[in-house]
């Protein structure tokens, strides 16, 4: 009897022993995340420098604050300026040795731009429905990425590149002519700033898939992805390294998920996602967090994965995120995008998270490529809590008033002021905005405009940079 | 009222402890040159390494004082926990060694400070900054935090300040102490002789505070001593007439190319002449105001708004911004290396920094940082090399001409920018 | 930029006394929408008070906004209404400005009609006709009829269609700025 019951005990633990080794691992860190933006043109086709336009956007990307003629047109649906100001506005004075073209053109445009409501006083990038829209061109094409996260095939959705019907994706249709996000192997130019940014440490995040099957065939796997405090190591040549090690935090910005795996494919349950969001400034830098969201990791043969994350997004997080890492003018006007058009994009496209209240969605659907680089994924020590730059709580705190006024204009469609703190209307290069979108000089700062007197230079520091 | 002589300072000696020239030693001077905005990869980095390097389309302007050079490239900007700090990072890495934890602030004494410290006294001046784009604040000289050295704005004022009240010339026969110098001196002379006295009624705080100021009145006391003897020199230099006060400075590219020039010769008439030893020549902010007539974006917007020509791989309007901002690299080279002294010439004993704040303007990207020296330190400093990738911290480069300037510092740098080794080749 | 905040806040201050931010109802008869078809109405906004031209067609626009809304739409089309010889001002072709990918304010151009003082006949307006608006003082005026046809449609808007109008978003844009004429 005691030597049967020993045999059960040493079979019980052989199949536990056995269970314990089949359990596996695999972790990932981040090492390219952009939109999945699927462009449309040839990679090595050019009109001068401007890339092709192709199947997704056959009018090209984004021209807004390009040339004077667009600003005209843009500042000509602003009913109380006068066609004699918006030319003047558009073609501002910027010839010979004296004075600086760049900056004129540029603090001229950001500043007429910041104002464009129905009334002079009401700043446009924090109320955005209070100006007529300028207009965002849209993805035409059919072929899209992403997930069909409402199990529907409607006329809008896109067809996957492997032929998925009832794709989920009109974030891209809405932004994906956008000019900074738009471009051949994720060459948009905010693309790879956010990248350059991720890669240089401003924030990391991290992909744990285990199990207790086999890794290529298991039906009970899980996958986590969060916020990780260890900034991305990179290899000798610059590029992410692999098999290093990275904590994986259970912040807001992490998120557990039951997966499937097929052929090493992992895809994940649907269900709310949080991680870190793309960010470019480090007052970006917060929880991304997609409803009804999904995750697919298909391994490649050298050991990477790419990965698929989507879900549906509030416009409100999209918007803002995009609009205020340092102000709406300073953006758009360098990157040749206008938020205005952005936002009525959004909401045009707007196809999740109906609210009955308002009747309308305030939820489009997304999707975010991820390139996975091997790494070992552990638990942090003690727990611990995504940490903080003080040195940049100025700055966050100018994103987070900037933002919670757009919120409460939108929300209310009362138009809001720009909040004390806020990055709206601040100096730039020493150039403030005045009511009615006026640059007009304020404080100088080192390195600011040599066209300033030394006098107007000497009274402070700038507030922010280019 | 006795006039003190100065004591003798290592900065007086050479590196090799050679015979000093009319028994005082020829000093080596060190400068900074800043350009915002960084170069074009693809067209500055030589593919080459060590000194058999192939000219580059960007570096082409440096081409008469190639061997004088060194190039490196790949250098890491490692900015840890800190932010990256648009335009100011990559900057305040490369001349303090210390990723910044704020935009705007330098955590340390830049480079050219640091080194002043050592070789500049006894001078007239510790270090003098000159902006040739017309702005006092664009200096990135600084004793720490968010004040910089003011910078001379103007070919005018870099003049007065060089040589117009309490110069004396000293390539003139009839040189002679100042008078109002020697009355200062008593008066300071009197509070120090006080010093004693007071420190020892005060307490902890007190005598910290004091001290700070006896320091301050000692370095004001070794300058004036220095401004109540000739200095030696060996250059055949003459002192220029005033520039026109009507001389355009700004940003345009036409006046650039006149003002550059002619601060360089006054920067390196008073290096020649020993009224300074420190130089620091700026020519635009680093977000790069440089502009053409009739461009309507100028030099930094073009970084950010002209799109990447898929054919050439590169921002064509931008790539020829870089190559002017190395045109006048190129004209403060030029007047260094125009001024012969003892067996070479003020380049020769000099060293200069070149340094920018971004390696990709258009991502505002700081890996890859651009740093181009140039002057041979008195023999201290090898040149003519192209130190390729190696992924050093930017600091390396900081550290090695600090050593070849003769500074006793072991290692450079805070957290991973923190250095311990020179580009020991390097080193003479 | 302290001023400007200053400024700013002073200014919506005033906008929020000025324009409650939602739109006040309507007295009787001031707007009416008449079925024309199943998804055609004429849309005529009355009053006797006059204000201006543009604020009086702004209410019709919100009220065109709110109408397609109602019905389920997500943008509609205004038919022009030009009598014979009212040819002065052209029809707009597809895309005038180039690529717009939007609506325009500027080409909702309903028709009025109006009567001055004392006078028992209406008088017709038409922005086609190349007349100055009005012939007479509008102060004078004792009556008067906006009037729009616009069809009520779902799904993508025709962005190239300069008659084409997004309801959501010219109803946003003029929710603040509109009240019904008295």
């Amino acid at each position: 009897m005691l030597q049967s019951t020993l045999k059960v005990c040493c079979v019980t633990l052989l199949a536990v022993a056995g269970a314990e080794a089949a359990r596996w691992e695999k972790g990932y860190v981040v090492a390219f995340y952009d939109p999945a933006y699927r462009f449309g043109g040839r990679a090595d086709y050019s009109r001068g420098t401007d890339i092709e336009p192709g199947v997704d956007c056959p009018r090209g990307s984004t021209v807004h604050f390009a040339v004077p003629q667009q600003v005209a047109q843009s500042l000509s649906l602003v009913r109380w300026r006068s066609p004699k100001e918006v030319e003047e506005l558009a073609n501002p004075p910027a010839t010979g040795l004296t004075r600086d073209p760049a900056g004129v053109y540029f603090h001229t445009w950001r500043a007429a731009s910041a104002f464009r409501g129905w009334n002079r006083e009401i700043e446009t990038y924090i109320n955005p429905f209070a100006a007529e829209d300028p207009g965002q061109p849209q993805v035409t094409s059919r072929i899209g990425e992403g997930f069909n996260l409402d199990g529907k095939v409607k006329p809008g959705d896109f067809v996957s590149p492997d032929g998925e019907k009832g794709i989920d994706n009109q974030l891209y249709r809405a932004w994906g002519c956008d000019a900074p996000w738009r471009g051949a192997n994720g060459n948009g130019t905010l693309v790879l700033r956010s990248n350059d940014k991720m890669v240089e440490g401003l924030y990391t995040i991290v992909v744990r898939i285990s199990g207790n099957k086999d890794p290529m065939n298991d039906d009970e796997a899980t996958l986590e992805i969060g916020y990780s405090p260890d900034q991305i190591v990179k290899d000798a040549r610059g590029n992410v390294g692999a098999d290093y090690s990275y904590r994986l935090l259970h912040s807001e910005q992490y998120t557990k998920l039951k997966a499937r795996i097929k052929d090493g494919v992992v895809e994940t349950e649907q269900a709310d996602i949080h991680m870190p969001q793309i960010a470019w400034f480090e007052n970006q830098t917060r929880d991304a967090f997609f409803r009804q969201g999904k995750i697919r990791v298909a391994p490649n043969a050298d050991g990477t994965a790419a990965g698929l994350v989507g879900g549906y997004r509030d416009f409100r997080d999209l918007y803002t995120q995009n609009a205020f890492a340092q102000s709406g003018g300073v953006q758009g006007v360098r990157e040749h995008e206008d938020h205005v058009a952005l936002y009525y994009a959004l909401r045009r496209n707007a196809d999740g998270m109906y609210n009955p209240k308002t009747g309308r969605y305030d939820g489009i659907s997304s999707a975010y490529r991820l390139k996975l680089v091997p790494a070992f994924v552990v638990e942090p020590d003690k727990p611990m809590d995504i940490p903080s730059r003080i040195s940049e709580a100025r700055r966050r705190q100018a994103f987070d008033v900037t933002a919670a006024a757009t919120i409460k204009a939108v929300d209310t469609l009362i138009p809001q002021p720009v909040p004390a703190g806020s990055g709206e209307l601040t100096a730039t290069d020493g150039i403030e905005i005045g009511v009615g979108g006026v640059p007009i000089r304020g404080r100088g700062g080192r390195g600011a405009r040599a066209t300033s007197s030394t006098e107007e230079k000497a009274k402070g520091p700038s507030d922010e940079r280019r | 009222m006795a006039v003190m002589g100065l004591p003798f300072l290592d900065c007086f000696l050479n590196s090799k402890g050679q015979a000093q020239t009319g028994g005082r030693p020829l000093p080596t001077r060190f400068g900074t040159f800043f350009w915002g905005c960084g170069l074009t990869h693809s067209l500055w980095i030589p593919k080459k390494a060590g000194t058999d390097w192939e000219m580059t389309t960007q570096l082409k302007p440096l081409e008469p004082f190639r061997k004088k050079l060194n190039a490196f490239s790949g250098l890491r900007v490692p900015l840890d926990s800190k932010p990256n700090g648009q335009h100011w990072s990559g900057l305040a890495a490369a001349s303090t060694g210390i990723a910044p934890a704020r935009s705007g602030e330098f955590e340390s004494k830049t480079i050219d400070q640091q080194v002043a410290e050592v070789i500049g006294k006894g001078v007239r001046f510790r270090s003098v900054a000159a902006s040739a784009s017309g702005d006092p604040k664009q200096s990135y000289s600084s004793l720490g935090g968010s004040n910089a050295l003011p910078a001379e704005a103007t070919p005018l004022s870099l003049y007065l300040r060089l040589f117009g009240a309490g110069f004396q010339d000293p390539t003139k026969g009839d040189w002679k102490p100042d008078p109002r110098i020697l009355l200062q001196k008593s008066v300071l002379s009197a509070v120090a002789e006080d010093r004693h006295r007071v420190m020892q009624n005060l307490g902890a705080a007190d005598r910290a505070r004091m001290d700070q100021y006896f320091t301050s009145v000692r370095q004001t006391e070794l300058q004036m001593e220095a401004e109540l003897q000739r200095p030696t020199i060996e250059a055949k230099v003459a002192i220029p007439e005033a520039p026109s006060k009507d001389i355009l400075v700004n940003n345009a590219w036409p006046n650039l190319e006149v003002v550059t020039p002619l601060m360089a010769r006054l920067g390196a008439i008073a290096l020649a002449t020993d009224q300074t030893r420190v130089f620091n020549l700026s020519v635009s902010s680093p977000q790069n105001q440089m502009f053409k007539p009739g461009d309507p974006l100028g030099f930094h917007q073009s970084t950010h708004e002209e799109g990447v020509d898929p054919k050439l791989g590169y921002q064509v309007r931008v790539a020829q911004y870089n190559l002017e901002s190395m045109q006048l690299f190129a004209a403060l080279l030029k007047e260094l290396d125009a001024i012969q002294e003892g067996d070479g010439t003020l380049l020769d004993h000099s060293v200069v920094m070149a340094f920018t704040d971004q390696s990709y303007a258009r991502i505002h990207s700081v890996d890859g940082l651009p740093v181009l020296t140039a002057g041979g330190a008195s023999g201290r400093l090898k040149t003519g090399y192209h130190v390729a990738g190696d992924n050093s911290p930017v600091s390396r480069v900081g550290l090695t001409l600090q050593k070849a300037l003769g500074v006793s510092v072991d290692s450079w740098g805070k957290d991973s920018l923190q250095v311990r080794t020179p580009y020991t080749d390097l080193l003479a | 930029m302290k001023l400007g905040i200053v400024f700013g806040i002073l200014g919506c201050l005033a906008l929020a006394q000025e324009h409650p931010p939602m739109v006040p109802p309507a007295g009787p008869g001031v707007f009416t929408a008449k079925p024309l078809g199943r998804d055609t109405f004429k849309l005529i906004v009355a009053g006797h008070v006059f204000t201006s031209r543009p604020e009086i067609e702004r209410y019709l626009a919100y009220r065109a906004a709110r109408l397609t809304v109602d019905k389920g739409g997500q943008w509609f089309t205004l038919k022009e209404d030009r009598a014979a010889g009212e040819t002065a001002v052209p029809v707009p072709v597809r895309d005038p400005a180039g690529a717009r990918y939007s609506f325009r304010m500027n080409y909702f151009r309903p028709v009025w009609r109006y009567k001055l003082t004392g006078a028992a006949e209406w008088t017709r307006w038409s922005p086609f006709s190349g007349a100055p608006f009005p012939a007479a003082d509008p102060k004078t005026m004792s009556d008067f009829e906006v009037s729009a046809e616009i069809v009520v449609r779902k799904g993508p808007m025709d962005d190239a269609d300069p008659l084409a109008f997004e309801a959501w978003a010219v109803s946003d844009l003029l929710v603040n700025q509109v009240s019904p004429p008295k």
